[in-house]
């Protein structure tokens, strides 16, 4: 079964009761939380994701509610819990639901351990894929928001699975995170995004998230060899260009951006070789993004 | 003097004593060496750092991995043909090597 | 059945977990997850011959943590090599405590065991050379506060924990196994006196195995904080298992033997009490018997029963969450009560409460934005 046919009241009482099961790609999360904002936020960004039975297994444990304190009756917060533990600072009450994708970013990022996990958005097209490592202030989501939407097959926007043993990527093909004016730039560019209703005042200024389109979702499990490293960064009026980077700089720029690199140590190491061994590394800076999506189709067509 | 500590033997062999002018070098044993294009990584698993190392030092590396326990006339014999490395050089990427604990010398 | 007593069954026996549905391996796993079980459950399963029956996902985290714990001991290794042949060599070799001797003698808790610490035992005489000479190699102290300092150099049986300063790894220097100001004092002399050598080639000593188990035991019920108790039990539990097998009979009578020596019955009762209860632990009869007829063998009350059983369970699959946090609230005091006598135990809450620096509130926060 799916999010959108549980309609929005099935979707409110599993998440009070016993938790929605929601798969997205290789995990299940079990989230539970009476919030509104977050059952809202689940039914118009996941409404393709397939729901688990209760008795199933699930690789997370989720929870949002607000916190056993005192201020929670002048102040309405929420917290998030891994495991029926907090595991960051509250927040206001209004930004639940993009807590609830931090969360999940951070159940990938802490619990996932079998594979490398890259903080990059990766995204597939003819059965290679691209990854976009991300330094802050990268535009890499922009950018992924936008190739999503220009035939490219979403796999993540925040945590890239890599197969320890053969480098093969693979993603949760979640939501989008776009903040600030790349909000408006994705509505503008891609005329079939589905963009949820912004929040305001968090601490990265407005935020909001994109749906992965339903291709994505369904063909979510399907690993792709990695064929190009792409480290995006975002400059207004910048020209765009797509230059060499040395495969030596690539490899430490990827282990800059691997959440578990430290972790797995001498495996990891060897996982982020062989993937510097099978792909392409680009710097690639851009402002325009008509102009970085035929960028990337000459990429994919060998162009380049 | 026990019979059999191999670093006591030396000094009574008749070569000169390792370590005055000619020290032989290795990896140490924690090191992951691969190549990447031009340069070379390098992983300490007791550590758990990374080094970027280039072309030059690199091949050292590699050298020394082919072939662990070699001086630095013997190093430059085999990497001198394809490169005309400056012994000056070679000695400046083993002393730069030692202190990031990639390779040490029997001295 | 519940994620924690299907925990506590797959830690007693490993081919129960092959019996195990999904609902209930998702709440173990959690579970699991918070005592840094997995990788032992993975070592333990593959043991067992159960690691095919395993669904897909579940052998993944178990097999990630395992690959995890096993990188750690490796790092573990070699910073203990670096310990072994540095400059303690000046002094007489330490006991090597905890984990890391694990790992070194390769016991059969160790396979998958999350090792964080080095914790060495010195003679109290020697502990503040030993950390001299280990400044010179990188480890310092964390800045503690003239009360931290006096509240560790005088109260307690180990210095403020040292860092590495370049790796972060924590070595902590012990004199003894329980705080000067504890209920009952044990003689450090005779845990050095009866230490036996670690294989060649380091020079690293371990505890006997007795002492070893008691104090595997007293790491666990002098406590006040039983967040990882399961993980330590296990220890006590399969510690205890392997050298009853090696040595038979004569583990046991030198246990309840040295269990009174170190003035310990009391806590190994209660030990013995839980493993046998929560991991099928076999104890002999005899064992329990000659620990109650101990001079400091004392019966162990209902409450403290219900305080142990339900204190060891874990959050994440807890069905009684608020007799669990309950239970931990008792175990937080009864852990300070026997630490410290009652006047100085008013003063450090008191200066703990009011006068300590507050930095945090101890659970390290990460900031949610990062993660998106």
């Amino acid at each position: 079964m799916r999010v959108s046919e549980l309609g929005h009241a099935g979707l409110r009482r599993r998440l009070s009761a016993d938790g929605l099961l929601l798969a997205t790609g290789p995990f299940v999360t079990r989230i539970r939380s009476r919030i509104p904002s977050v059952a809202e936020g689940i039914n118009s960004l996941y409404p393709d994701c397939e729901v688990h039975n209760a008795d199933s297994f699930y690789d997370f444990d989720c929870e949002l509610r607000p916190p056993r304190s005192l201020r929670r009756f002048y102040r309405p917060q929420v917290v998030f819990l891994s495991d029926q533990r907090v595991v960051f600072k509250p927040l206001p009450r209004h930004q639940a639901y993009p807590m609830l994708e931090w969360g999940m970013n951070w159940c990938i990022a802490s619990h996932v351990q079998n594979r490398l996990v890259l903080h990059a958005a990766a995204l597939e097209r003819n059965g290679r894929a691209l990854i976009l490592p991300a330094p802050p202030g990268s535009g890499k989501s922009t950018l992924c928001a936008a190739l999503a939407s220009h035939g490219w097959r979403l796999m993540t926007d925040e945590s890239v699975l890599v197969a320890l043993d053969t480098a093969e990527i693979s993603g949760p093909a979640r939501p989008i995170s776009l903040k600030n004016a790349s909000i408006n730039v994705i509505r503008d560019f891609c005329s079939e995004a589905n963009v949820n209703t912004p929040v305001h005042d968090t601490l990265k200024g407005t935020v909001a998230h994109m749906r992965p389109p339903r291709d994505a979702v369904e063909r979510a499990r399907q690993r792709a060899p990695p064929a190009w490293v792409v480290f995006p960064r975002f400059r207004p009026g910048a020209d765009t260009r797509l230059i060499d980077r040395a495969p030596g700089e690539a490899f430490m720029g990827l282990v800059a951006n691997a959440f578990n690199y430290a972790a797995l140590g001498g495996r990891a190491f060897h996982a982020i070789g062989d993937l510097v061994d099978r792909t392409r590394a680009f710097d690639f800076t851009y402002s325009r993004l008509d102009e970085a999506m035929a960028t990337f189709e000459a990429l994919a067509d060998g162009r380049q | 003097m026990k019979k059999g500590d191999a670093s006591a033997d030396v000094h009574t062999d008749q070569r000169p004593p390792a370590g005055l002018d000619s020290p032989r070098w290795r990896l140490v044993p924690e090191l992951h060496l691969r190549r990447c294009g031009d340069q070379w990584v390098a992983f300490h698993s007791g550590r758990g750092t990374t080094h970027l190392v280039d072309a030059g030092a690199g091949r050292v590396l590699a050298c020394l991995q082919r072939e662990p326990g070699l001086d630095l006339p013997a190093l430059a014999a085999r990497l001198g043909p394809e490169s005309d490395t400056p012994a000056g050089a070679m000695t400046g990427w083993l002393a730069g090597l030692r202190d990031s604990g990639l390779v040490r010398d029997d001295a | 059945m519940d994620g924690n007593s299907a925990l506590g069954l797959a830690l007693a026996r490993p081919e129960s977990m092959a019996e195990r549905n999904d609902a209930e391996w998702a709440a173990m796993l959690g579970a699991a997850r918070e005592t840094s079980l997995q990788g032992t459950l993975w070592h333990s399963a593959r043991a067992a011959g159960v690691l095919d029956r395993l669904c897909e996902p579940v052998a993944a985290h178990l097999e990630g943590a395992a690959m995890v714990a096993q990188r750690r001991a490796e790092a573990l290794h070699w910073e203990l090599e670096g310990l072994d042949r540095g400059l303690l060599t000046r002094m007489q070799p330490p006991v090597l405590l905890k984990g890391a001797a694990y790992a070194l003698a390769g016991l059969p808790n160790a396979p998958g065991r999350m090792a964080n610490d080095i914790d060495l035992l010195f003679p109290r005489a020697q502990v503040e050379r030993a950390e001299a000479l280990l400044f010179f190699e990188g480890w310092t102290g964390a800045h503690h506060n003239a009360y931290d300092q006096r509240y560790y150099r005088e109260w307690m049986h180990e210095l403020p924990p040292l860092t590495h300063r370049q790796r972060g790894t924590t070595l902590d220097l012990h004199h003894n196994i329980l705080p000067e100001t504890f209920r009952v004092r044990t003689d450090p002399e005779r845990l050095r006196e009866h230490s036996v050598a670690l294989p060649g080639p380091w020079r690293f000593r371990m505890l006997a195995p007795a002492h070893m188990v008691l104090h595997a035991i007293v790491h666990l019920f002098s406590e006040t904080d039983w967040d990882r108790g399961l993980r330590d039990l296990y220890d006590i539990h399969m510690l205890a298992g392997h050298f009853a097998e090696r040595e038979g009979e004569a583990f046991w009578q030198a246990f309840v033997a040295e269990a009174q020596a170190l003035e310990l019955a009391w806590l190994a009762q209660r030990a013995l009490w839980l493993s046998r209860r929560v991991l099928l632990t076999p104890v002999p009869n005899a064992v329990i018997q000659g620990l109650e007829q101990a001079r400091t063998g004392r019966p162990i009350s209902p409450w403290a029963r219900w305080a142990f059983r339900h204190g060891i369970r874990t959050r994440a699959a807890s069905v009684t969450p608020w007799r669990d946090a309950t239970a931990r609230g008792l175990l937080f005091l009864r852990g300070h009560w026997l630490k410290m006598p009652p006047g100085l135990l008013a003063r450090h809450l008191f200066y703990k409460a009011f006068l300590a620096e507050k930095e945090d509130d101890g659970d390290v926060r990460p900031e949610p934005e990062r993660h998106g």
